[in-house]
């Protein structure tokens, strides 16, 4: 765990002037998710709570991260080019024709269309815990010790598949599998509450047999400990619910559901990297 | 055909997945509580750590698979092909998407899946897969080809689909002469000039039986097995059509997807190239759900036999003849 937290917060400021950067060339994507798990994945990847390396992308020792919200792909393809997976100018292709930076990330084993550090195809809601499982179990097969983390958003929920892929991983005790639910409260036609409410969804994973972690998804010392206990953990599988702000740093975007799915104009582009600039000056 | 011991396809799959799993042990299969049904009762007690019970979960249980073949394991997914690629097509489309090594199972396809109804009758299961870029698309026509088409789908690098049926089915084995049961490749098992029969299943014994009533009308019919219709043996189709002039399509499947539409693509696309002649084309097939009853009940009602074939045989010639005049 860093000492202090200065230097990798700056870097996660930097990812979401990045992230806006990449939505704003595209004129579109998805900002206010993206932005809510910056912190996070910068300390994922850069902070180095997963064991990784980015010179070394299929390194057997790794663990693996697979993103289930796969539509948050701009904070994943920007942390992932900050920490060195492949040339940040590739970030400027981003939802471009030709790109390796497809809108929902594209797994592949096509050499030239294949980007570093992608272990899953996502997109549509619900499938990546599966498939997490599956890798899980893969790994417990073969006695192998590499963890399996798998980042999910608070709307996707809704899917049954996750309910199924809960089950799953409880009743073949996959215990070498993080989940981490964003929850931020927003989906694209609103609240979570307003469009399909969640209930006490703590209590749900924990009566299916979780052990259910809560994390404040701005705060490093949170960030690092809770992942901390999370992996030290071995007789259940945990769940971490990571509450965030969607939108984070960006005033307007800021708990604005409005932001899930849409790119800004000039003026609120260049409003955003204006308050992303001077939170990246003044942080820590 | 000689009384010989009838096998259902999907006890040819049961014997040839125990060997795999004997070969290779990356070889993993998922099920969603069907284990008896889909003839993996074996599997699951000689390899309880390579089974991987899903239970009746089947969007999960495909994402599982893919899951496992990111890893590097071969994942056998099996369940009710109603279920699997019906339920689970997401999921399914996602996994082709990346090009996983996944194999697909589609157990108690077609109408002669019997008692159990429309709802477990798969007629549509083969459009869903085939409408998929680079799956590899099977259907074994008995018990034999089940176990030699599952061996030949393990060591293909992607993703696979193999359709298999719980009736009990007389072997073709005595009519394969060459080419041998071989990925891709379709198989004459019966020479004729007059008219091509392209089958899939269970129909090809009904089109070996149509083609004998036929002949004592004095038709000579050519019996084709199409048991692989992704990728379609092309070649073979129009080498037929070239010499007979007119094609019936037959198989246990709604008609406007699967090997009827693949088969007619086929010879249109031809035309100006080289297909020789005009051809006269009938279709057998479903255009409806199915029901309950036992399966040669249904068979007999839906004209998927060898009375259906001879009477699409009597339409088909007249076409031809209509064209040729």
């Amino acid at each position: 765990m860093p000492a202090n937290y200065q230097s990798i917060s700056k870097t996660a400021w930097q990812i979401r002037r990045d992230l806006i950067e990449m939505i704003y060339q595209a004129q579109s994507g998805h900002p206010a998710g993206s932005l809510g798990m910056a912190d996070i994945f910068t300390a994922l990847f850069i902070g180095k709570i997963l064991r990784h390396d980015s010179k070394r992308p299929e390194w057997n020792k790794r663990d693996y991260f697979f993103l289930s919200n796969g539509h948050i792909s701009p904070v994943f393809y920007a942390t992932l080019s900050k920490d060195g997976y492949f040339p940040e100018e590739e970030l400027k292709t981003f939802r471009h024709i030709n790109s390796r930076l497809q809108g929902h990330p594209h797994f592949t084993f096509d050499q030239k269309k294949k980007l570093p550090g992608i272990e899953n195809t996502s997109g549509p809601l619900g499938q990546g815990l599966s498939q997490a499982a599956g890798m899980a179990i893969a790994l417990e097969m073969d006695g192998k010790k590499n963890k399996v983390f798998c980042m999910m958003s608070d709307g996707e929920q809704q899917e049954g598949q996750i309910w199924e892929a809960y089950q799953f991983i409880i009743h073949h005790h996959l215990n070498n599998l993080i989940g981490i639910i964003d929850f931020n409260n927003i989906q694209i036609s609103g609240s979570i509450k307003e469009t399909l409410s969640l209930g006490n969804l703590k209590l749900k994973l924990m009566s299916f047999g979780f052990k259910v972690l809560e994390m404040d998804a701005h705060d490093f010392a949170d960030i690092f400990a809770k992942f901390e206990l999370a992996k030290k953990e071995n007789k259940q599988p945990v769940i971490i619910i990571a509450k965030s702000i969607p939108g984070k740093g960006v005033s307007f975007m800021e708990k604005d559901y409005k932001w899930h799915g849409k790119a800004p104009s000039e003026s609120e582009y260049q409003q955003a990297i204006k308050e992303l600039a001077i939170k990246e000056k003044y942080c820590g | 055909m000689d009384k010989q011991e009838l096998k259902a396809t999907r006890d040819g799959f049961g014997n040839a997945i125990l060997e795999l799993g004997q070969e290779n042990d990356q070889i993993v299969v998922l099920c969603a509580d069907l284990n008896e049904s889909l003839r993996l009762d074996k599997f699951k007690e000689f390899f309880p750590n390579r089974f991987i019970e899903c239970g009746v979960a089947e969007q999960n249980m495909m994402s599982v698979g893919a899951g496992l073949a990111l890893a590097g394991k071969i994942p056998f997914i099996a369940s009710f092909a109603v279920f699997n690629p019906g339920r689970n097509l997401d999921q399914l489309r996602v996994a082709v998407y990346s090009g996983l090594n996944i194999k697909v199972i589609g157990g108690h396809a077609g109408i002669s899946t019997g008692e159990d109804g429309a709802t477990h009758q798969a007629l549509e299961d083969l459009g869903i897969v085939c409408s998929l870029p680079k799956m590899i698309v099977v259907v074994p026509a008995d018990s034999k080809q089940a176990e030699i088409l599952t061996k030949e789908i393990a060591t293909q690098n992607g993703p696979c689909y193999l359709r298999l049926g719980r009736k009990k089915l007389e072997s073709i084995d005595d009519f394969i002469k060459s080419p041998k049961t071989e990925l891709g490749k379709a198989q004459v098992l019966k020479e004729g000039k007059d008219l091509s029969i392209f089958a899939c299943g269970l129909m090809v014994q009904e089109a070996l039986k149509a083609s004998i009533e036929l002949e004592k009308l004095g038709l000579s019919v050519e019996v084709i097995n199409l048991h692989t219709l992704k990728p379609l043996d092309e070649e073979a189709i129009i080498k037929s059509v070239n010499k007979t002039g007119a094609a019936i399509i037959a198989a246990e499947h709604e008609i406007s997807s699967g090997l009827d539409s693949l088969v007619i693509q086929t010879i249109v696309k031809a035309q100006g190239d080289s297909l020789n002649k005009v051809i006269a084309i009938e279709s057998l097939g479903t255009e409806t759900f199915g029901e309950s009853g036992k399966d040669e009940e249904l068979l007999k009602k839906y004209g998927l036999d060898c009375l259906g074939i001879c009477k699409k045989a009597k339409s088909v010639m007249i076409k031809k003849k209509k064209l040729n005049s």
